[in-house]
C-alpha cells in the first residue's frame, strides 16, 4: 500500500518511539483498528489510558494538550486514579526514572 | 517528496491559526530524522513576523527564534543571525508547563531550561527537544 504513495518519507512510519515502549512499559495495550494491502499492514491503536500513562512519562511541552485532554476524556479526577492508571503501564523503575510521582502531585494538588 | 518544514514556515503556518505543536513536530520530524542533513537550511531563513501580531503570536515567534538557536548549538551548525533580533526578547517570564502557576514548577524552569530560552524570558524546561531518534533507551537498573 505504501508504495502507492510517492511522495512518503524513508521513515514514514513512526516506528522510533517503540523503544520507549518495549523499555519501560509492562505492555501495550492496542486494539485492531484495521487492515490494509489485503491483510499485508495491521493498523493497532493505543488505548487512551496506555496513551495517558507514555504521556505522563514523556511530559515534554508538545504533550501538555494531550494530558490534559485525556484526562478530561477519562474524567481523571484525583491523584489516585491518574496514579492507578499509570501502575497498570509504567514499570517501577520507569517511574521513578521520569519522576511520575511529581508530576501527578503537580497535576492534581 | 514533502516542501521542507523549515522553521519560517512553522511561524507561517502559526500565524494562519495552526496548533504550534502540528507544525513544529513536523519541523522537529524532519530536523531529527528524514532532513536531517539539511538542518542548516531548515532553520537558515528568517522567520516573518508582522508588525501589528497578537501578544500569542509574538510568544511563539520568539520561542521560533530561541529553538533555532538552541539546536544550532546542540547540532553544531551555523546560528543564522536573524535569531539575535531584539524583536525576540519577551517583556515578561514565560513558563510554559502544566502547572506552571506553582512556584515549585517555576523554580524548576528557571534551573532546568536552556540558556537560549531563559536569556530570552521563555522557561521550558530542558524536554522540549527530546529526539526520540537519539534515544538509547532508560538506563537499566538490573542485569
Amino acid at each position: 500500500m505504501a508504495h502507492k504513495h510517492k511522495n512518503l518519507e524513508d521513515d514514514w512510519l513512526n516506528d522510533e518511539a517503540a523503544i520507549y515502549y518495549y523499555d519501560d512499559t509492562r505492555y501495550a495495550e492496542v486494539t485492531f483498528w484495521r487492515s490494509f494491502g489485503n491483510n499485508i499492514l495491521h493498523v493497532y491503536l493505543p488505548t487512551l489510558e496506555y496513551m495517558f500513562a507514555t504521556k505522563i512519562a514523556a511530559y515534554r511541552p508538545k504533550d501538555m494538550k494531550d494530558i490534559q485532554s485525556i484526562i478530561h476524556d477519562l474524567q481523571i479526577q484525583t491523584r489516585e486514579q491518574a496514579q492507578a492508571i499509570v501502575d497498570t503501564f509504567l514499570l517501577p523503575d520507569a517511574q521513578e526514572f521520569y519522576e511520575v510521582d511529581k508530576r501527578l502531585r503537580r497535576l492534581f494538588h | 517528496m514533502a516542501p521542507l518544514q523549515t522553521m519560517k514556515r512553522v511561524y507561517a503556518e502559526i500565524l494562519k491559526g495552526e496548533e504550534p505543536w502540528i507544525s513544529l513536530g513536523n519541523f522537529m520530524h524532519q530536523f531529527f530524522g528524514s532532513r536531517k542533513h539539511l538542518r542548516a537550511e531548515l532553520v537558515s531563513d528568517a522567520i516573518r513576523v508582522p508588525k501589528r501580531c497578537s501578544f500569542e503570536q509574538h510568544k511563539w515567534a520568539v520561542f521560533c527564534a530561541a529553538s533555532v538557536e538552541y539546536l544550532c548549538k546542540e547540532y553544531a551548525i551555523p546560528c543564522p543571525n536573524w535569531v539575535h533580533g531584539s524583536v525576540y526578547i519577551l517583556a515578561d517570564p514565560w513558563y510554559y508547563d502544566l502547572c506552571a502557576d506553582l512556584p515549585e514548577v517555576q523554580e524548576e524552569l528557571r534551573q532546568t531550561t536552556p540558556e537560549e530560552f531563559t536569556r530570552r524570558n521563555i522557561f521550558c524546561g530542558s524536554r522540549t527537544f527530546d529526539n526520540k531518534y537519539e534515544k538509547k533507551g532508560r538506563p537499566r537498573t538490573a542485569a
